[in-house]
Order: C-alpha cells, then sequence, then structure tokens
C-alpha cells in the first residue's frame, strides 16, 4: 500500500502532559503527518472532535474532565459524534488492566503501554492504516472488533451475532 | 570484580565533583556486574564508552572549576587528566579490535584503581585550596560548570541548558545539502530538545523514558536511511562513517541500560549534554565530509514516511506477543 496518502490525515493527540503531546507530534511529524492537533483534557478533545474532520485519535486514559474509557465510548456512540469509526489507538501509563480492558470494551482499536518505544508506536499506527479491525454492532457493543486479527473462531459459536460493518476507517482510498 | 564504594574519605569539598566522583564509581560498579553476570558483550562495551565519555566530562568540569580559581597546580592535575584520556582511548580502540572483550576486565580494573588513587590523591590536594575561598561551594550547581572535554570549543555550557529557545536549534550552517537528511536532524534535534525539557521539568521515567526511546529508534532509522544513501551513491567513507554509527548506538543502549530500576538519574542530563554534543559535532563534522560528494549526484532520498519505519517495526516481530495480544488472553 503506498503510505504517502496517509500523510494529509489530520491526527487529535489527548493527553494531560504536555510533554507526551508534544513527543507524539513529533514522531508524526517525522513521518510526514503534519496535521497534528493537540488537546490537554478530554472536553477540549471531544470540542475537536466536532469541529474537525479527525481520521485519528491517540489518547490516554487518565483523562479528565471525562474519564478517557468514557471518552472512547462517547467517540463511539454519542449522536453528536461525526466520525463514530474513528481508530483509536490508546497509549497510557495506566497499569490496571481492568481499566484497559475496559478501554477495549468501549471501542479503542489499539493499545500501547507508556513508555512508548517509536516501534511500538509506529507499529499501531501501520496496524490502524493496513490491518483496521472491521467494525461489528452487537446489543452491548458498537466498536472494532475486539477479537485476534486472522483468528478463526467459528462464527456459529455467538449466539448473539454481530452485524459486521464494511468501513474505511480512515476514508481514504486504496 | 569488589564493588567500589563511596565514603566521606573520598569527599573533595565540593558537591558537584563529589556527584561526579559518585557517578563514576555508580558507572565502574555497573560495567563490573554487568561483565559478572555475562551481560551482552554490546551493553557491557556501552556502559565502557559511556563511563569513558563521562570521565572526559568530569575532567572538564573539574578544570574549569579550577580555572575558575585561579588553583596553582592546574597544570600538572590537567596533565594526569590527559594521560589518562590518551589511555583510555587507546584501551577503546583495542576493546573495538579483536580479542577486545579479554581486555575489558583489565581496563575496568585499571580504571577502577586509578579513579581511587586520583580521587584521594590529586583531588583531595586541591580541597584545602577551595575551601579557602569564600564562595559558598555546596551552591555550585553542576550545570553552572561549563562541560568542555568532549573537544567542544564553542564555549556551550550545561547552564546554557537552562537558557531556552535557541539551546539546540537547527540552522543552515548545518545543512548537508540533503534535504531529507536535513529533515532527520531536524526531527533528532527536536526530540533532543523535548527530552531537556522533560528532564528539566522534573518528569517522570513515563515520559522521559519514552522520549529517550523514540529518539534511540528513530536515530537507527536515519542512521540506515543516511547509510543506505551512502552506500546506493557509492560514498567512499561508508564504512567508517558506519562505525560512528555503529558506535554511538552501543554508547547509547549502554546508558539507556543504566536507567533500569536503581538507574542512575544524574545521568538523565548527562546523556542528554551527550547526545546533543555528539549529534553536533557528527553533523557538523562527520555529515559535512559528504556534502560535496553528494551535492554532483542525483539523491534519490525522500522525506521520511510511514515506509521508512517498517523495518523498525518489523525488527524482532516473532519475539512474542503484542500489547493487544496479550490484553486480548486476559
Amino acid at each position: 500500500m503506498d503510505l504517502t496518502r496517509f500523510a494529509g490525515i489530520t491526527v487529535l493527540v489527548v493527553d494531560e502532559n504536555r510533554f507526551m503531546r508534544s513527543l507524539v507530534r513529533q514522531l508524526f511529524n517525522a513521518v510526514g503527518i503534519r496535521n497534528v492537533v493537540e488537546a490537554g483534557d478530554s472536553a477540549v478533545a471531544l470540542e475537536e472532535l466536532r469541529r474537525l474532520p479527525v481520521d485519528l485519535v491517540v489518547c490516554e486514559l487518565e483523562l479528565n474532565p471525562i474519564d478517557g474509557v468514557e471518552f472512547i465510548r462517547m467517540i463511539r456512540t454519542a449522536p453528536d459524534m461525526p466520525n463514530p469509526f474513528v481508530p483509536v489507538i490508546v497509549l497510557t501509563g495506566e497499569a490496571r488492566l481492568a481499566k484497559v480492558l475496559a478501554a477495549r470494551d468501549a471501542g479503542m482499536s489499539e493499545f500501547m503501554a507508556k513508555p512508548l518505544t517509536a516501534k511500538a508506536f509506529y507499529g499501531r499506527i501501520l496496524a490502524v492504516f493496513e490491518k483496521p479491525r472491521p467494525f461489528v454492532r452487537t446489543t452491548g457493543y458498537f466498536g472494532p472488533d475486539r477479537r485476534r486479527r486472522e483468528t478463526a473462531v467459528s462464527r456459529n459459536r455467538r449466539s448473539n451475532r454481530p452485524s459486521l460493518i464494511s468501513i474505511n476507517p480512515l476514508g481514504v482510498s486504496r | 570484580m569488589s564493588v567500589l564504594a563511596w565514603s566521606e574519605s573520598l569527599s573533595v569539598g565540593v558537591p558537584v565533583i563529589d556527584a561526579d566522583h559518585r557517578l563514576l564509581i555508580d558507572l565502574i560498579n555497573a560495567a563490573g556486574r554487568a561483565r559478572d553476570e555475562g551481560t551482552g558483550a554490546q551493553a557491557l562495551s556501552g556502559i565502557l564508552f559511556t563511563l569513558v565519555n563521562y570521565t572526559v566530562v568530569h575532567f572538564g568540569r573539574e578544570e574549569r572549576l579550577l580555572e575558575r580559581f585561579g588553583y596553582p597546580q592546574l597544570a600538572a592535575h590537567r596533565a594526569e587528566h590527559e594521560t589518562l584520556v590518551a589511555q583510555l582511548r587507546e584501551s577503546c580502540r583495542l576493546i573495538e579490535g579483536e580479542d577486545g572483550a579479554s581486555r575489558i576486565g583489565e581496563l575496568l580494573f585499571f580504571l577502577k584503581n586509578w579513579l581511587l588513587i586520583h580521587i584521594m590523591g590529586t583531588d583531595q590536594a586541591y580541597a584545602p585550596f577551595l575551601a579557602g575561598h569564600e564562595i559558598d561551594l555546596t551552591e555550585l550547581d553542576r550545570a553552572a560548570i561549563p562541560v568542555a572535554g568532549l573537544g567542544s570549543d564553542s564555549g556551550e555550557t550545561a547552564a546554557a541548558a537552562s537558557l531556552g529557545d535557541d539551546w539546540f536549534v537547527w540552522n543552515e550552517a548545518m545543512s548537508v545539502g540533503v534535504p531529507a537528511i536535513d529533515a532527520d536532524h531536524r526531527v533528532l534535534i527536536g526530540l533532543i530538545r523535548t527530552l531537556k525539557d522533560a528532564v528539566e521539568a522534573g518528569q517522570g521515567s513515563e515520559v522521559v523514558d519514552s522520549v529517550l526511546n523514540a529518539l534511540v529508534d528513530y536515530t537507527r532509522v536515519h542512521f540506515a536511511r543516511e547509510e543506505g544513501l551512502m552506500e546506493r551513491l557509492g560514498y567512499p567513507e561508508t564504512g567508517p562513517h558506519q562505525a560512528t554509527h555503529d558506535l554511538l548506538v552501543r554508547q547509547v543502549e549502554g546508558l539507556v541500560s543504566l536507567r533500569q530500576p536503581g538507574a542512575v538519574l544524574a545521568l538523565d542530563r548527562e546523556v542528554l549534554l551527550f547526545l546533543k554534543h555528539w549529534l553536533n559535532t557528527h553533523i557538523l563534522g562527520t555529515d559535512m565530509r559528504y556534502k560535496d560528494f553528494f551535492a554532483g549526484k542525483v539523491v534519490d532520498l525522500e522525506k521520511a514516511t510511514l515506509e521508512d519505519v517498517r523495518s523498525l517495526v518489523a525488527e524482532g516481530e516473532d519475539e512474542g506477543l503484542d500489547d493487544w495480544d496479550r490484553l486480548y488472553q486476559q
């Protein structure tokens, strides 16, 4: 895939720590992705999501005034969110597994732990661009398919069969 | 190797210098431990080169301090430093060569003894001299003492690190005539600046290590791009240039390995100054050597894209599960 076409996307970085935001911005800039918008709290971030055509979100889970997990759930389900399909990469220092699992169940797309490495960071970005998870809608969940990529799980196993939604989350033609 | 312990008897009465000595002792102990535990040769030589570099940094700092107060025996003291630095450089050269690993123990032993004798003898000699000055030595900040000795004559000081925006900026004089390489250099300089800001703001390991990791990773991406270009265009000095890259990666890996739990946090600032100095002299020196060579060629290097980080991402991918997999298995 020609990745240069992603150079024009808009990324929203949400983290209370300005050094982390600056670092993430620089890592995007380094590979030619220049439209990076920073938000120091989740309220500003939601405002930006309403205002701008954001193609990718990178966020902490420790957020105020709305907690990171709830922030992700809002992106996916709030009626005033223009793009519920936007990929959300969680970059967090959160150590409690329960919280990270909650973020997964709220609809995060990818996850990485702090301290980050550029290897892990770019790995998640590439995964989002090249192997986007299909979105599913069940009675209790809307978001990227939470199962492992390419795992052979019998679909009949599920009683509550999800409707697979074929989308192109980044809206980039390929 | 027996562990070298700091004690008050080693104090020269100048807290900044004592702090340097403690750090050197920590580094010697870390190197000894790495050797005893059979840590990889790469990490060990990284620590060793850090030790040697830091020794040079420390000597520069100490000499500037003595110079400031007009210490009468400075010339002799400096000569002693210079002799050791020359010996260390020679040892590093030997360690780089064949059978180098077998010489590491020898070097460590030598350095440990040299340092003890030097601190307890030559350094103690200036303690009463400095004590006779009216300045409060405890007020001296290590950051306020210029760091020389790595070959810098630009008069840059650690104090300048606090001076703000123009601390380390890319400028036209740093251009190697290849826009894509200049862009990489600007990225690296930007990350070093962020590292400085984070360290100065007292940020914890989550942030500082993130920046450091990113800096190390992106440095490798940049080196690979630059080396690829040099090879494609048949640059005659590719080999030696590459060797300086390899050495830096080892040194930085050594530094980073020291930042594990129980790490020497005082090292952050030194890492910073080391990286800044290294990059500055590397761009202005080693990189500039290819400027004229590239000038007459068709240079096929674009600014970095995600394609350039693909090999970084793919490295060691089979070593295990990624974060998501681990998460999903819960």
